[in-house]
């Protein structure tokens, strides 16, 4: 038989990602061994550089530009600030503020505002299409946090420049987050001492986070892609709620598995990469569900926009109206369409009433408030996920089927999905409980853990080197 | 005493660095040839997965060039019932990828465009209207387009062997019929009226024009023996999107080319064409857009009229 002619190895034009077989072979062996046996003075620069570099591979060096640009403004606006007096402080960090986050407005709105503005313009305009610089959302929040901090005196400005850049761009953290404080990160910026348990640990976290992606999120994205293919108007509602659920165990993956792979590859190098993960699907609110999933960023909303609104402090209606406001950039934050928008006021809503009456209500309940948080994430994923507003609609018209089912809707599609999929959410549920992951930090040095982690590390290679292995859901923020 | 050694690390360096140095040594030689299509930058181990997919070990050696050799099943490593050969697809189908990949390096397409697309059957053949107890003893073999066709086109009657991902070299190797017996094997059990065949689309990445119309005439050959009665219908593999023609390798001028070589196929009398593009075109010869969800497979209530146009072939 004629061979394959073309395997998916093709270039992707924005980023070398974890799960890429370049960065596994080529990139990590090289990072952590030049790391590990260079002299203290040179690991920072050496992750400066290098992490530099391997942007600048993925995501062009026009990119790479941005990035060094605004992390020198910001080290230098800094550095300026810390030497100065009020009122000329609050005149610097509002124009680095402006500068870091008008930089990522522009962005990610460029088109959007083009459009807008398009009768003004004229029709002959056009516009060159400007791809989003890699992981400028995280980035920008994580140089705007530096900033204020420093403004608040919580820290004193970093004056190694090399050292300053090394905590920015860090590739582990650079593309998909966390986003790094830089009192949690100073200590190990300044000496670090890799050492054979922690690159042994630091790689099992990444073989464990590769496995999540590979072979739980990327096969579990097969399912939505059966729903895309046969259109939302025309799926069951047994098959409507499946695929809720099949995509809130998919995202959860992906990103988790991506956090585990930056915590290991942290360790591996002795970085503190923050957790940005606590088995959320165990919450019994959204308001903790946030807490608890994408970490960093809902502290960073919290400690840089909630509480100098006002936060709870002054009583119950600023707090809901810092929440909106909160939420509302939160769903700006993740994407410009409007659905973002929709989820963010989705989730605002019952957040809102957690506060104002649900908390009180399910006090004395021990299930309720799980099967209520189940319940309501699953589907606030659907409003994520679905660009088109008209979809979203076709979508939610199969959650809740009340004007009747479409003549065409297979009766047996739940079933056949069910029995091609169910023991992948078998799995996947299983690994969102306490258990397995209490049981992996006691037994992780245990044979019977890491030869099964062999084994899957090589799966997710044969994997990816076959299939296309779809980029981290997050990478295009 | 509590263990702190993990050699999980170690031991993958040393696969890694043996795997590397399997492909540089390449003792039977078969590795050249897959490492040459990957890019400049990729890994070079992963050829042998690649090698491996397709049923070439590190013990095969090299075939003779040209020759078409029997395909070996590479059923071992599939996780899902889904085959690997379909991952291509859900590649470019996905999505999760906001950047779709650019079109890859394919054979230059050196076949004349589509051939003229007709509405109505061609009456010189002889076709006649039928409904739809004419497929009473009818068999659609084929890939996921059969698949969504079965779910959907409300055609009860007719029997299915499809298999996602199925393609023209493996079609009567795999264990397609219920999971457990190959199409020659259910075939060898009954005789039917009618087969139609629908694939292609997952062969797109894989040998040239002529090498599939080749074996598509073997697979046609073969049923033709195994049948002698049944009239085989050879469908038009479907088109794409413009969009997704444009950036992946499911490129509308390749499927036109394809298309026209397996219409060579009809004989007027056993063996016949039916192009079932179309009814699901728009002006530029490419999907329409609001037909589908990925932009290859057309939505639920569309296979309908899949079925309608199948009715507009039937013969006397």
């Amino acid at each position: 038989m004629p061979y394959r002619i073309r395997s998916n190895l093709t270039r992707k034009p924005n980023g070398v990602s974890f799960s890429d077989l370049r960065f596994i072979f080529y990139i990590l062996p090289c990072i952590v061994l030049l790391h590990t046996l260079s002299p203290q003075k040179l690991r920072n620069p050496l992750l400066f550089f290098g992490s530099l570099l391997i942007y600048v591979w993925g995501a062009g060096w026009e990119a790479g530009v941005l990035l060094l640009a605004l992390t020198l403004l910001t080290y230098l606006i800094a550095l300026l600030l810390s030497r100065s007096r009020a009122p000329m402080r609050r005149v610097l960090l509002f124009l680095s503020l402006a500068l870091n986050l008008g930089t990522l407005f522009l962005c990610k709105y460029f088109l959007t505002l083009t459009e807008a503005l398009r009768p003004l313009l004229g029709a002959d305009f056009s516009v060159p299409h400007i791809l989003l610089p890699l992981g400028i959302s995280f980035y920008v929040f994580q140089l705007s946090a530096y900033l204020i901090d420093v403004y608040r005196d919580e820290i004193k400005a970093e004056t190694n420049f090399l050292d300053f850049g090394a905590f920015v761009v860090a590739y582990p953290q650079l593309v998909m987050g966390p986003i790094l404080r830089y009192e949690e990160v100073h200590d190990m910026l300044k000496e670090r001492f890799p050492s054979r348990v922690g690159i042994e640990q630091g790689f099992q976290f990444f073989c464990l986070g590769l496995s999540f992606k590979v072979l739980l999120a990327d096969q579990l994205a097969y399912l939505w892609e059966d729903l895309v293919r046969i259109g939302f108007s025309y799926i069951s509602t047994p098959l409507a709620w499946l695929g809720a659920v099949g995509y809130g165990l998919q995202l959860y993956f992906d990103f988790y598995g991506y956090s585990l792979m930056a915590i290991g590859l942290g360790r591996m190098l002795y970085l503190p990469v923050a957790k940005n993960f606590n088995q959320p699907y165990l919450s019994r609110s959204v308001s903790e569900f946030y807490r608890r999933w994408h970490i960093t960023l809902g502290t960073w909303f919290r400690d840089y926009l909630y509480i100098p609104l006002g936060g709870s402090r002054h009583g119950t209606a600023r707090a809901i109206l810092s929440l909106a406001v909160v939420w509302l950039l939160t769903g700006i934050w993740h994407g410009t369409t409007l659905n973002f928008l929709l989820w963010g006021g989705f989730l605002f809503l019952f957040i809102a009433m957690e506060r104002l009456f649900l908390r009180e209500l399910f006090k004395s309940f021990r299930i309720l408030p799980h099967l209520y948080l189940l319940f309501v994430v699953m589907q606030s994923w659907v409003i994520f996920h679905i660009e088109n507003l008209e979809d979203l609609a076709a979508y939610f018209s199969r959650l809740y089927p009340f004007f009747g089912d479409s003549s065409v809707i297979n009766q047996g599609d739940f079933q056949k999905e069910f029995a091609s999929y169910w023991w992948l959410f078998a799995i996947a549920i299983f690994l969102c409980l306490p258990f397995p992951q209490q049981w992996y930090l006691k037994h992780r040095n245990n044979p019977l853990v890491w030869i099964p982690l062999f084994a899957l590390f090589w799966i997710s290679v044969y994997f990816l080197a076959t299939g296309s292995g779809s980029s981290f859901l997050y990478f295009r923020f | 005493m509590k263990r702190s050694f993990s050699p999980l690390v170690w031991i993958c360096c040393l696969c890694a660095s043996m795997l590397a140095m399997l492909t540089t040594i390449d003792p039977g030689g078969v590795y050249a040839e897959y490492i040459s299509e990957l890019n400049a930058d990729t890994p070079s181990i992963a050829a042998i997965f690649i090698a491996a997919q397709n049923g070439v070990y590190p013990w095969s050696h090299a075939e003779p060039a040209q020759a078409p050799a029997s395909v070996s099943s590479d059923s071992a490593y599939q996780l899902l019932n889904n085959t690997v050969t379909e991952s291509e697809m859900r590649a470019s189908v996905g999505n999760n990828d906001p950047f779709p990949e650019i079109s890859v390096t394919e054979e230059p397409v050196e076949e004349a465009p589509a051939p003229e697309v007709e509405d109505e059957p061609d009456t010189d053949i002889g076709f006649i209207t039928v409904d739809r107890s004419w497929f009473d003893d009818a068999l659609f073999i084929g890939d996921s387009h059969t698949e969504g066709f079965y779910d959907y086109a409300g055609l009860d009657n007719a029997t299915y062997y499809f298999k996602r991902g199925l393609d023209v070299w493996t079609v009567m190797e795999k264990a397609v019929v219920n999971d457990t017996l190959t199409i020659p094997q259910a075939l060898a059990k009954q005789q039917f009226g009618k087969i139609y065949i629908l694939l292609g689309i997952n062969e797109i990445g894989i040998g040239t024009t002529e090498d599939f119309a080749e074996q598509y005439g073997n697979v046609v050959a073969q049923l033709r023996e195994m049948q002698p009665d049944a009239l085989i219908y050879v469908q038009s593999i479907f088109h794409t999107t413009k969009h997704k023609s444009d950036t992946s390798i499911y490129n509308n001028d390749t499927i036109n080319a394809r298309n026209q070589a397996i219409s060579a196929l009809a004989d007027g009398e056993h063996v016949f064409y039916v192009d079932n593009n179309p009814i699901f075109d728009n002006e530029d010869g490419a999907l329409k857009t609001e037909y589908t969800g990925d932009g290859v497979h057309v939505k639920a209530p569309y296979y309908k009229l899949w079925l309608d146009n199948l009715c507009l072939f039937g013969r006397a």
